[in-house]
């Protein structure tokens, strides 16, 4: 260990550029630390314990060799054809999503705890599902109030009272955590409807692997490989009567959906049918698949498609994507929808604040992974908070996701403030607001130096006989510096994630790093 | 297997195959223009069988004004606006390819992939006529690759059957068209009439790369006759009709596991019936009666067999009952 602090010591900030004898110090030269957790080098400019070996490696790098390999890297993406698809001006533009090599590292021991906390939080977002569509106890126990659940536009009368099996109605959830400045885990956002990104996980592995394979001679990475086992048996788990040998599908929107490339590779690698709305009907109340052999029964669907546009006949008539008498089919019990229908309730951004709430109310315990404190603009009090300081406040509207529909108060014009503050008088309901956290950082590589970019993560757990969180998940990064939006419709990126399997790296804990 | 997945397969193949024979058109074209570069009048004749064999004249003249090298190379092999050019075939192959990336290989969708990307990127930048001989040889060279992949890769069932009916029915069709153009042009006002005839029998040759497996089999006599009998009946030259109609043939009798039911019966008879005229006439008879009536009527066979395919496993649009 001294011979790493030896270096880093001697390593000076640099006060003329990048114009260094020795390589090695030109890319963290001009690391700057802002006031967010850097997740790699702490306020000693030192790299953290588990990040030694890493920030090594790093500097042996000369910046040729990285910008040949980072250019490989892209071009494997591009041929591959891993790809999202970008709306403007109604047309699709294909792009790979930005990679930046530098793992998020995570120590075994900091991972547990995420796990944990997890798996509370999706227990008793599934309790309150199937609570919230069958008794409602929590709204007569007035922990939520009542109207904020049946005015919510992802509450679906439509199925109420439909058991689904094992009453699990989420089978895959993606909950995007955040650092404070603390560097504690906060839960930001629960998706609880179609999260994407899974496909991603694996392929930023693979290409880090063939591109950066001696970043991994340090580290013993929990591996990806048999998850789609685990998914597939979780899938089956769901299928209506226990059916033990069930056929599955994944219902996608189609070629032209952003998100096609995740569906057809999980559709791949868990060895199910990738269908469309058009190829399947309903007959008899049960869902069927045109084959060229005819007609074959389907017991689980995957869907990747949106509640509205599941069937147009209990909801949008002029949905083309859907399957009309799905719903039909479901609620005879012929048919599992994963994830259930009317989800959005759970992970609705008001809601958001009660989870807590949930925890305490179903599980009797107290949240291991905390959430970022929440005003709601429906209530008055918390309204006047809000509109006297949108200039320090993130803003979100309700309904919107991807980054969209949001202020974020410090970075914001006087305008942007104003038609916000408007919004919120008009519609206060569809609107919360939370404290500005400056999520934390990891370098990012810039062609000539490091930078530290913010990221969030997206972790992934699944329903089944019991649910499991996918060890790692998607690390999102805001390569624009100084940005705190991670989506990738919105110029992010994306980073590998390392779960640790071992303790060797991580035997001395941080001062600083502190664990809900 | 899911019909609309039958669908994709069957025409990422067809369309693999329609790019590989446009490019080989027009790289005999090329080497041909070459060869009789002081003809002007025949210069423009060559391109305009290119144009005719691609089989879409009317749009070439909505497009363009006049049968230049570089509007016909435009025309046929980059433009997005031609249905039939070689981009628009390489670009719906990859389309379908993406819609089934979870039935194919994954190599086989990579190679299809970066092919669009290359050959896209030709197309962005000006593209150069000196090139198209190198652009028209990495086509060439693409679909062996394609061919090669799924020969090493992908597994005997539906999906391998599927795409062997789209490749073949579309090379028979082609090599039908290729003979119709060439024997519509009348050859007599030519001064050197020899000469000109033995070019024009051995670029059909060279545009199926059947030159060097006609040499063995009938030596270097190039006449009509003997180019057009071994185009249409010879069983072991894998572009022949004969053998294409085999192909396709063979494909739907395993789908079928060898049996006829009543939904597969049409599709069964109109098999039947085009191998019988491959077997029943002789070269004499379709000179003598003409060729051109011959070929048509393959060729309408061919389009039949297209759309029966299509019903019989319901591919496009299906209504349930």
């Amino acid at each position: 260990m001294a011979k790493y602090y030896n270096k880093i010591i001697e390593q000076k900030p640099s006060t003329s550029g990048f114009v260094k004898t020795e390589e090695e110090k030109v890319l963290f030269d001009l690391y700057k630390l802002n006031s967010s957790y850097d997740e790699m080098i702490d306020k000693n400019k030192q790299p953290r314990t588990h990040c030694y070996p890493m920030y090594d490696r790093l500097l042996k790098m000369s910046p040729e060799e990285m910008e040949k390999r980072h250019a490989f890297a892209h071009g494997d993406f591009l041929r591959q054809g891993i790809t999202f698809t970008v709306y403007n001006d109604n047309k699709g533009t294909e792009r790979t999503m930005p990679f930046d090599f530098v793992p998020k590292v995570i120590p075994q021991k900091e991972w547990h705890q995420i796990e944990k906390g997890l798996i509370q939080r999706f227990e008793a977002l599934n309790m309150f599902l199937d609570d919230v569509y069958h008794d409602q106890k929590i709204l007569k126990d007035k922990v939520i109030p009542r109207d904020l659940i049946v005015n919510c536009p992802h509450f679906f009368h439509q199925v109420a009272h439909i058991d689904v099996p094992a009453r699990q109605h989420i089978f895959m959830a993606g909950i995007d955590l955040i650092r404070d400045e603390k560097g504690e885990y906060r839960v930001l956002e629960d998706n609880l409807r179609n999260p994407s990104g899974l496909s991603y996980v694996f392929q930023n592995r693979y290409v880090m692997r063939k591109v950066y394979p001696e970043l991994f001679y340090d580290y013993s990475v929990q591996s990806l490989e048999n998850q789609f086992s685990k998914i597939h048996a979780s899938m089956s788990y769901l299928a209506p009567h226990q059916n033990p040998d069930p056929t599955i599908v994944l219902l996608t929107p189609g070629v032209f959906n952003s998100a096609y490339y995740d569906h057809s590779f999980i559709a791949q690698r868990s060895g199910i049918e990738l269908v469309e709305g058009r190829d399947l009907v309903v007959q008899n109340r049960s869902v069927y698949m045109k084959t060229s052999r005819g007609l074959k029964k389907v017991d689980v669907i995957y869907r990747r498609i949106d509640d509205e546009f599941l069937d147009p006949l209990e909801f949008r008539e002029d949905s083309l994507l859907g399957v009309p008498g799905l719903v039909d089919a479901y609620r005879a019990g012929n048919v599992s929808i994963l994830n259930g229908i009317g989800n959005g309730v759970a992970d609705d951004k008001a809601v958001y604040h009660y989870v807590p709430d949930m925890i305490r109310y179903y599980l009797g315990e107290e949240p291991l992974v905390k959430n970022v404190d929440t005003y709601l603009c429906r209530d008055e009090e918390q309204r006047a908070y809000v509109l006297e300081h949108l200039d320090e406040l993130v803003v979100k509207a309700t309904n919107a996701s991807g980054g969209y529909g949001m202020l974020i108060g410090p970075h914001a014009t006087g305008e942007e403030i104003e038609k916000f503050r408007e919004q919120i008088q008009i519609n206060p309901s569809e609107y919360i607001a939370q404290p500005t956290i400056n999520l934390s950082s990891l370098p990012a590589y810039k062609g000539d130096r490091f930078a530290a970019c913010h990221v969030d993560l997206r972790v992934f757990i699944f329903g089944g006989e019991t649910p499991t969180v996918f060890p790692g998940g998607l690390t999102r990064v805001a390569l624009k510096e100084g940005s705190l939006v991670v989506n990738s419709s919105q110029g992010g990126g994306a980073k590998d994630t390392w779960v640790l399997q071992d303790e060797e790296v991580d035997h001395q804990e941080e001062g600083e790093q502190s664990h809900a | 297997m899911l019909s609309r997945v039958a669908d994709s397969l069957f025409w990422m193949a067809r369309n693999v195959e329609r790019a590989d024979n446009n490019a080989r058109l027009i790289a005999v074209k090329l080497i041909s223009q070459l060869e009789n570069a002081n003809h002007q009048e025949e210069l423009e004749d060559n391109w305009e069988e290119l144009i005719q064999i691609s089989g879409y004249q009317s749009q070439y003249s909505q497009q363009y004004e006049k049968i230049t090298d570089r509007n016909v190379i435009e025309f046929l092999f980059f433009s997005s606006k031609n249905p039939n050019s070689v981009f628009t075939g390489i670009t719906i192959a990859r389309e379908n390819a993406k819609a089934v990336r979870e039935i194919i290989p994954q190599e086989l969708w990579e190679m299809l992939n970066s092919f669009y990307l290359e050959i896209k990127e030709c197309s962005e930048s000006s593209w150069e006529i000196e090139k198209v001989n190198d652009y028209c040889e990495l086509v060439k060279n693409r679909s062996l690759l394609f061919q090669g992949i799924v020969e090493a890769t992908l597994q005997r069932g539906d999906a391998y059957l599927f795409m062997e009916m789209g490749k073949y029915i579309e090379r028979a069709e082609k090599t039908s068209r290729i003979l119709d153009v060439f024997f519509h042009k009348n050859l007599e006002s030519y001064k050197n009439v020899e000469i000109v005839t033995y070019h024009h029998w051995w670029s059909v040759l060279q545009s199926v790369s059947g030159h060097e497996a006609y040499i063995k089999t009938y030596r270097p006599l190039i006449n009509d006759q003997n180019v057009a009998e071994f185009l249409i009946f010879n069983p072991s030259f894998p572009r022949s009709m004969y053998f294409c109609i085999q192909k396709v043939k063979g494909a739907f009798e395993m789908i079928e596991d060898h049996h006829v039911e009543h939904y597969s019966k049409s599709l069964f008879e109109a098999l039947e019936y085009l191998e019988n005229d491959l077997t029943d006439y002789t070269i004499e008879e379709v000179i003598a009666h003409g060729p051109h009536s011959f070929l048509q009527s393959f060729q309408n066979r061919c389009n039949k067999i297209g759309q029966l395919i299509a019903k019989t496993y319901y591919l496009g649009e299906v209504t349930v009952t």
